[in-house]
């Protein structure tokens, strides 16, 4: 193999092959330190890659990266190592800009209008609302699902747009109900409630004594958290946002039974203060002891482990209440894809760094470190030792599968639907119910709204 | 002398604004071309309650906080004018809430009334003035009277400073002789002082309302527009349109509605103006 060539000559089909070939046998077993001995495309003794002179055909390149800090300190410090270690090994120049999640899509949007500033990013809007701005990474997407025995239904569902994948899943951030076990046991409820009648039941006496709810009913302030407490709570009471044609679904008895439900929730067992949370206040609020159950993945109970050892000991998970239509549980995703003003050999490093990134050993060795804040996407990884580490973690796997997607009626995510999500649209209803105590009218405007958007984005 | 001038205004204001009544007229969207749709945005607006709400909302924040700033500028300016020990040290420390980084002082605010957290419903309840926290950002009232709280406690500095600085203007001479003819305090504020910084009074009232109703900042980090939208004005609903979903057309509709209302304004202010000059 020539040790010098021109860039054109080298595709990303052979640059996968050659960081890819030889990782599958190697991945789930041993998850050895990842920066280090990544596979890279360049990387002249890789510990799984053969040791072949790899065409140095990146040098000069510039990946602009923007993404948000991930809550578990370790995923980020995994991400950035990696980062800078491929980034040297492959001489590409690689910017790193971490932003706050609530600001993330905004910036990624200006970036894709002005065609300038970040070339890799991830986002958390579904592709489907920014695909003309992303490039298609179906190849890619492809060549992952081969080496991890294929993607889960969702993957596919929610990253692609038109038959296309605009971007890649990083795996889904799905909640579960974070609750006080030793102050349920002292107001005399022994286990967490399983349907939301007795979860309603369980708020009142837990307020009463002084240790509301923090259900989240919020809307721009806490993005993802009012969108899983509010989802959840819609679909297990039957109502949905689609049907499956896309048709607007909300106005229905059952959205309206969900709403009334929140309002008296909010009133009668909740902390007063839920409808105006940020997305850090339900993580404070618990672990200040100050609300005694709530909705997250381990973002409560992880740093607990470290810093509030006592709130730790004595807390544990759930899966969230049945409804009448079923259990449901609410999934978020974050997305990495290449933004279409990276060209030439700008876009083939910043494809490059998402095929090592995602090999399946390199992203293993990632997404284990969050033990269930982000639920891989793919089988292969089902036998990760994330799950059994702690068994008050073990229910991160359960709730994989109860999981749907915003709109998920929809076979995949539409124009509006992602529009939607973007907007919180949902969440903002039971935000306004909860607040004003008036379902009718929170749906007749969030109708409204959804329909101004409607003609907006078609759908 | 006059070209770079036009060139200037031309650049820095007039292509943007064209820009946005352009875009106002179209279907633009993230990274796709624009259609256009007449007055297509303006009907959509139009047919949406939070549109309406954005409207009266923005009114109600700009009254509201224009009256406190008036108000409570003028009050500060008539004290910082008179002559005592540590007046200069005084103005500076006066200043600092207009001085101090928005996002700084915002957040110390939306700290200090965070419904659950909040250092101000503890020490009150430590106090035993109230024995359950007070819902600052949750009750939709609340929430906008601490958000008008917030920008007239940076604005009133402001006012003052520029209030104060007309007033030392206002000849000794005159005051004396109202004062000879036996005018009460409250007669030689009204009847003297302020009909002679009238013009000052009425550009900073003129520029604290264009900025007030299309304020961003401050909305967007005390409240983002809510609980249950109490607090959506212009920005935030631009911002929830043009980048939280893509729709630059809709999203730029909503500002360019707001430029009717603020040309109407300036109209009679410049107009007031010219006639309070040509009496004088």
């Amino acid at each position: 193999m020539p040790t010098e060539q021109p860039s054109k000559q080298l595709n990303r089909r052979e640059m996968l092959k050659l960081s890819g070939t030889a990782i599958g046998a190697a991945v789930i077993a041993g998850c050895a330190p990842m920066p280090a001995s990544a596979p890279l495309p360049t990387q002249p003794s890789g510990a799984q890659t053969p040791a072949v002179q790899v065409p140095n055909v990146l040098k000069g390149a510039t990946i602009n990266f923007m993404g948000y800090s991930f809550f578990v300190p370790r995923m980020n410090e995994i991400l950035q190592s990696f980062a800078l270690d491929w980034a040297t090994q492959n001489n590409v120049k690689f910017n790193l800009s971490l932003v706050s999640t609530t600001d993330l899509n905004t910036r990624v949007a200006t970036a894709i209008e002005t065609k300038q500033g970040p070339t890799l990013v991830q986002f958390t809007q579904p592709p489907a609302s920014i695909a003309s701005g992303l490039v298609d990474l179906s190849d890619l997407a492809m060549e992952l699902g081969e080496q991890q025995e294929g993607w889960y239904p969702v993957a596919p569902a929610v990253a692609t747009v038109d038959g296309k994948w605009h971007a890649i899943p990083m795996g889904s951030h799905t909640p579960v109900f974070a609750y006080r076990e030793d102050w349920f046991k002292e107001a005399g409820i022994e286990r967490f409630p399983d349907t939301w009648d007795e979860f309603y039941e369980a708020g009142k006496k837990m307020k009463a004594a002084g240790r509301p709810f923090g259900f989240v009913f919020g809307g721009q302030q806490t993005p993802f958290d009012g969108l899983a407490h509010a989802l959840v709570l819609l679909w297990s009471f039957g109502g949905k946002e689609f049907l499956p044609d896309g048709t607007v679904a909300l106005d229905s008895p059952e959205t309206l039974t969900a709403l009334d439900f929140a309002i008296k929730l909010q009133k009668d067992a909740n902390d007063p203060g839920a409808t105006a949370y940020n997305d850090a206040s339900n993580n404070q609020g618990f672990l200040a002891g100050t609300i005694s159950a709530t909705m997250n993945v381990n973002t409560i109970y992880l740093p607990a482990l470290t810093n509030n050892p006592d709130v730790a000991r004595v807390m544990n998970h759930a899966l969230p209440p049945a409804g009448p239509a079923g259990r449901f549980a609410y999934q978020g995703f974050p997305f990495m894809g290449i933004l279409n003003h990276a060209q030439g050999i700008d876009r083939e490093a910043a494809l490059a760094f998402m095929t090592d990134f995602f090999a399946v050993q390199n992203y293993a060795q990632w997404i284990k470190e969050g033990r269930g804040y982000l639920i891989p996407l793919a089988p292969i990884f089902e036998n990760l030792p994330i799950w059994d580490q702690d068994p008050k973690l073990a229910i991160m796997r359960e709730v994989g599968k109860l999981a749907r997607w915003g709109g998920y009626a929809v076979p995949s995510p539409t124009k509006l639907s992602s529009v939607m999500v973007g907007q919180f649209t949902t969440a903002k209803l039971f935000q306004n119910a909860a607040t004003t105590g008036n379902a009718r009218q929170a749906l007749d405007e969030t109708l409204a709204e959804i329909e101004n958007l409607r003609k907006q984005v078609g759908g | 002398m006059v070209s770079p001038a036009v060139l200037f205004l031309l650049f820095m204001l007039g292509y943007p604004f064209v820009l946005a009544i352009y875009l106002s007229l179209t279907d633009k969207r993230i990274g796709a071309d624009p259609n256009f749709v007449g007055l297509n945005n303006f009907i959509l607006l139009a047919e949406t309650p939070r549109f309406w709400r954005a409207v009266q909302n923005s009114l109600v924040y700009t009254g509201l906080a224009l009256i406190l700033k008036f108000f409570g500028g003028l009050g500060l300016a008539l004290l910082l004018n008179r002559q005592f020990v540590g007046q200069r040290l005084s103005r500076a420390i006066f200043l600092l809430p207009w001085i101090a980084p928005t996002v700084f002082s915002t957040l110390a605010w939306w700290w200090m009334f965070d419904p659950s957290f909040g250092v101000v419903n503890v020490l009150l309840k430590r106090m035993g003035i109230v024995q359950s926290n007070i819902p600052f950002l949750v009750d939709p009232n609340l929430a906008m009277a601490l958000l008008i709280f917030v920008n007239a406690w940076r604005g009133i500095p402001f006012f003052a400073i520029v209030f104060l600085a007309a007033m030392q203007t206002v000849s000794q001479e005159l005051l004396d002789a109202s004062k000879i003819d036996g005018a009460s305090g409250w007669q030689m504020l009204w009847k003297v002082i302020l009909p002679l910084i009238m013009p000052v009074v009425l550009i900073v009232m003129l520029i604290s309302t264009i900025g007030t109703i299309s304020d961003f900042e401050l909305p967007f980090l005390l409240t983002r527009g809510g609980p249950a939208d109490a607090t959506l004005v212009f920005g935030i609903l631009t911002y929830n349109y043009s980048l939280e979903s893509g729709l630059y057309g809709l999203g730029t509709s909503v500002t360019v509605t707001m430029f009717p209302l603020l040309a109407l304004l300036v109209i009679w202010t410049l107009t007031e103006i010219r006639r309070d000059d040509k009496v004088r």
